[in-house]
C-alpha cells in the first residue's frame, strides 16, 4: 500500500467514525474512495459495517419530533401581532371606514330623501304664525294685562 | 421571506409550518423537557418575525433559526445550572408499565435515552448533523465553533452513543444487512 493510499485510508477511518456511512454528510472537499479502499483494507471494512449497523439502527429507532399543534397557533398569533401591524395602520384605518360605510351611505341617502321630500320640514309655515301671532293686537294685550308693557 | 415583512399571514403561515418541527426537534433533544422547548421554538418565531423587515436575502432561514434556538438553549440551561460538558441526569421513565408498551417504543425510547445521556455540545452536533440535515459548515456555524472542533464533537459522540447502546447490541448488528 502506498503512503498516500495509507491516508487517504486513516481520513476514512476518521470520516467514518465522525460522519458515519452516509457519503451525503461527508464534507465536499473528501470525495475519496470507500468502495475501493474497503476492498483494500479489512480494518477499514469491519469499521464500515460498524458504522453502517449503527447509522440503520438510529435511522429506524430516532422518532421524528413533531411539533404540538397549539404551538403552530401560538406562533401565528405573534405573527399576527407582529407583522399584522406593521405597515397596515393605514390598511386598518381603511378596514374601519369600509365596516362604517353602509351605516354612512344609508345615513346619506335618508338625508337626501328627507331633503327632497320633505321641504316643509326645511320652512316651516309656524314661522310667520309666530310672527303674525306675536305682533297681533292680542298678544299686546295680554302682555299689557300681565304687566310686562 | 419579503411577503411575510409585508404581513403576509399564508406566507408566514408556510414559512412556520416548513421549520417548525425542525425547531422544536431541536430544542428539544437539547434542552429534554417538552415545555422547554416548545418556548424556545416560539421565542425563536417571534425573533425571526421581529427580524422579517430587515432580513438580509443571502440568510439561510434554517440556518438563522437553528443559531437563535441553539443559543436560546444554552441561556435556558445556564439558568437552570445544566449547561456544562457532564453528562445529563438520567431522567425518570414516564412510561408507567414498559410490559405495555411495544418493543419498537421501547427501542425509541431506548435511544431517545442514550441521547439525553450524551453531553450537550455532543448531543447538540450529532442532532443537528445527523437529524436536521444540516451540512458540516452549517453546523459548525450555528454552533460557533470551527469545523475540526465540530468533527471532534461527532466523532466522540458516535463513539458514546455506540457505547450507551451497546446492550441492544442484537437488534443492532441485526440491522445491518
Amino acid at each position: 500500500m502506498s503512503k498516500n493510499n495509507s491516508s487517504d485510508t486513516e481520513r476514512l477511518k476518521a470520516l467514518l467514525e465522525t460522519y458515519g456511512t452516509n457519503t451525503d454528510k461527508w464534507p465536499e472537499a473528501d470525495n475519496l474512495d470507500l468502495a475501493g479502499a474497503r476492498a483494500r483494507s479489512s480494518s477499514l471494512d469491519s469499521l464500515y459495517k460498524d458504522e453502517k449497523s449503527l447509522d440503520v439502527f438510529l435511522a429506524k429507532n430516532v422518532s421524528a419530533l413533531t411539533a404540538p399543534s397549539h404551538l403552530m397557533g401560538a406562533i401565528m398569533q405573534d405573527a399576527e401581532m407582529i407583522l399584522g401591524q406593521q405597515g397596515s395602520q393605514l390598511k386598518q384605518l381603511f378596514r374601519s371606514f369600509f365596516k362604517a360605510s353602509p351605516g354612512l351611505i344609508l345615513a346619506a341617502c335618508l338625508g337626501i330623501y328627507l331633503g327632497v321630500a320633505s321641504p316643509n320640514l326645511l320652512l316651516p309655515s309656524y314661522d310667520v304664525n309666530f310672527d303674525e301671532l306675536s305682533v297681533s293686537d292680542t298678544v299686546l294685550d295680554w302682555e299689557f294685562d300681565n304687566g310686562n308693557l | 421571506m419579503q411577503q411575510v415583512a409585508e404581513g403576509n399571514m399564508v406566507a408566514c403561515r408556510t414559512l412556520a409550518a416548513r421549520h417548525l418541527d425542525h425547531a422544536y426537534g431541536l430544542a428539544y433533544r437539547i434542552v429534554s423537557d417538552k415545555g422547554y422547548a416548545e418556548d424556545i421554538a416560539q421565542e425563536s418565531f417571534l425573533r425571526l418575525w421581529k427580524a422579517a423587515p430587515k432580513w438580509q436575502p443571502s440568510a439561510q432561514i434554517k440556518t438563522w433559526l437553528f443559531r437563535v434556538i441553539h443559543n436560546l438553549c444554552i441561556d435556558r440551561l445556564r439558568k437552570e445550572n445544566r449547561y456544562s460538558g457532564a453528562e445529563v441526569p438520567e431522567r425518570a421513565d414516564p412510561a408507567p408499565n414498559p410490559y405495555e408498551a411495544r418493543e419498537a417504543k421501547q427501542l425509541q425510547d431506548t435511544v431517545s435515552d442514550a441521547l439525553q445521556k450524551l453531553p450537550l455540545r455532543q448531543r447538540t452536533a450529532i442532532t443537528l448533523v445527523h437529524f436536521q440535515q444540516c451540512g458540516n459548515i452549517e453546523a459548525a456555524g450555528i454552533m460557533d465553533i470551527s469545523v475540526d472542533a465540530l468533527e471532534s464533537l461527532l466523532s466522540r459522540g458516535r463513539r458514546k452513543l455506540r457505547d450507551l447502546l451497546a446492550s441492544t447490541r442484537p437488534e443492532f448488528d441485526g440491522d445491518v444487512g
